[in-house]
């Protein structure tokens, strides 16, 4: 399984290297959401002495600066990648490998997020750094980075998931682009889930999204709280262990419903 | 005249024809609009019910400045937005050839083929936000407010196709990039808060520089009466912000070089 994945990342990474200048359009998004969002709560917190929701000013600009660096190492577009794969016909060569697609795919977001990190991530945390002075250092390194990787893992499995609806449907482009919107609010990337109302904080709780990037966000915070929930960091990153699980055996399902439909049609 | 009117029917008429194949689809997409678009209003509303403002900024009237975004979009992009995706296919593909021997100015042609409904989506969320807005402040509407309003929010769409122009341009060089939109998506963050929030020197820059702030913020406060002299050099910087970037489009499209033919 080493091999296969080491390979195709491998594949995967030189193939996205030949287009750098498509990856490098972050170091211009990326610092110019920050900037936005910096003048938003610059401008908030004039008006406002101490902490609103639970953050002040320096924890909400690094809430956002580590949010979009965090976004860096998950971003992924298996959903994407599949339904074309599925709507073309082109998955028929898929089934004839001795490789599962789901680990293959698995393999090429670990070699498009690893150009991602030196092209991307690195830069952008050093323009934080330099232009506003953000210092990005995680609480406790070691459940951060456990986090992340958990992190990483729910966002293949939920896109991946989401993807396999082509299976089911002709073209997916609409649904997986109200699930994007919906994911992204929902894993608290747009503003923190503190925000939101008291009894969708607690619904909340229980989706799988705050996992993909609100609970790394928080753990590198060095605490977490959601709702009337308030817990260690252990209790958190062990949660987040047990909902990616759970979503692998879901996509399992799911990928084993869809295979019985597949037909290769576009072939 | 009536040929250029009749070109934009036919290229209305084929567009439509195409999304309306994917019907299921195509209505999803308008409903993505409407939900993308309301996301910052809603991480506005947010803020506000959490008991922070913008100093100077009522709810409704921050709000109102985002309807106005949404509502340009949703009167605009239709009409030339899709010109990017042409492009980007067009291009990739090496089918943007058969633009240049149509006996018609390939830049309109470059617009009228790639007309788009699914904006109604965020022109639908802009009239609900924009009347949520107005029924919550006290406006008094005159026949010269009116007027004004009206004068800018036609430099508003001036920019959205100066932009759509500069965007589109690129990729007759960037070939394939699709990250454009992303680039438009950051940079017109800043036009859907009010200008008082930026420091001075960034408010100079979106108005006379780079007049994103003639997109919502300007005609936003031409209603709530808080315009200053300044929009008036904004409107020149708009005209010629539009001129510059036309130019940019046809100065891209010679260096197209039919690499995906």
């Amino acid at each position: 399984m080493l091999k296969t994945i080491k390979g195709v990342a491998f594949a995967t990474y030189k193939e996205w290297a030949a287009y750098r200048s498509h990856i490098l359009v972050s170091l211009f998004i990326g610092p110019v959401q920050f900037l936005v969002q910096y003048y938003i709560w610059s401008s908030v917190y004039a008006g406002q002495a101490g902490t609103i929701r639970g953050f002040n000013l320096e924890q909400m600009l690094v809430y956002y600066g580590i949010t979009t660096l965090i976004n860096y190492c998950i971003m992924d577009f298996a959903g994407w990648n599949l339904q074309m794969l599925i709507r073309t016909g082109r998955f028929v060569t898929f089934i004839l490998r001795p490789v599962s697609h789901r680990l293959f795919a698995f393999s090429q977001k670990v070699g498009h997020r690893l150009l991602g990190f030196w092209l991307e991530l690195v830069p952008v945390y050093i323009i934080f750094l330099l232009v506003f002075d953000i210092y990005l250092v995680p609480a406790n390194v070691l459940w951060f980075l456990l986090s992340l990787f958990l992190g990483f893992m729910m966002m293949f499995l939920i896109n991946y998931c989401i993807g396999m609806a082509g299976f089911w449907l002709t073209r997916t482009e609409g649904i997986r682009s109200i699930f994007v919107i919906f994911r992204d609010v929902f894993a608290g990337v747009f503003i923190p889930l503190t925000f939101f109302p008291g009894v969708v904080q607690n619904i909340l709780f229980f989706l799988p999204f705050q996992y993909i990037s609100y609970v790394p966000v928080r753990v590198f915070i060095g605490d977490y709280q959601l709702g009337e929930m308030s817990l260690e960091l252990s209790q958190i990153v062990g949660l987040q262990a047990t909902y990616v699980i759970v979503m692998l055996l879901f996509s399992e399902f799911i990928w084993r419903m869809g295979i019985k439909r597949f037909t290769g049609v576009g072939v | 005249m009536i040929h250029y009117l009749r070109i934009f029917l036919s290229g209305m008429k084929v567009a439509l024809a195409s999304r309306m194949a994917y019907r299921g689809d195509f209505i999803i997409r308008i409903v993505v609009m409407f939900f993308g678009d309301l996301l910052f209003p809603m991480i506005t509303t947010l803020i506000y019910r959490a008991g922070a403002s913008f100093p100077g900024w009522s709810l409704p009237e921050v709000l109102l400045i985002q309807g106005i975004f949404m509502v340009v979009k949703g009167i605009s992009f239709p009409f030339f937005f899709g010109m990017i995706e042409e492009i980007l296919d067009r291009v990739r593909e090496g089918t943007f050839d058969l633009m240049l021997i149509r006996p018609c100015s390939v830049l309109y042609l470059s617009i009228v083929s790639s007309f788009n409904l699914e904006y109604v989506g965020s022109f639908l969320g802009g009239i609900i936000l924009l009347s949520y807005a107005l029924l919550h402040i006290e406006i008094n509407i005159t026949l010269v407010t009116g007027l004004l309003f009206l004068l800018l929010f036609f430099f508003s769409m001036l920019i959205l196709l100066s932009f759509t122009l500069i965007m589109s341009g690129t990729l007759f060089k960037w070939v394939g990039n699709s990250r454009v939109y992303e680039i438009f998506d950051a940079v017109t963050k800043f036009c859907l808060y009010p200008r008082s929030i930026y420091s001075e020197a960034f408010q100079n820059l979106i108005s006379y520089v780079f007049p994103l702030a003639m997109i919502a913020y300007f005609p936003a406060a031409s209603l709530l009466e808080r315009l200053d002299r300044g929009v008036i050099y904004s409107l020149v910087v708009c005209l010629l912000f539009f001129l510059i970037s036309r130019a940019f489009w046809y100065r891209m499209l010679k260096q197209y070089t039919s690499a995906g033919g």
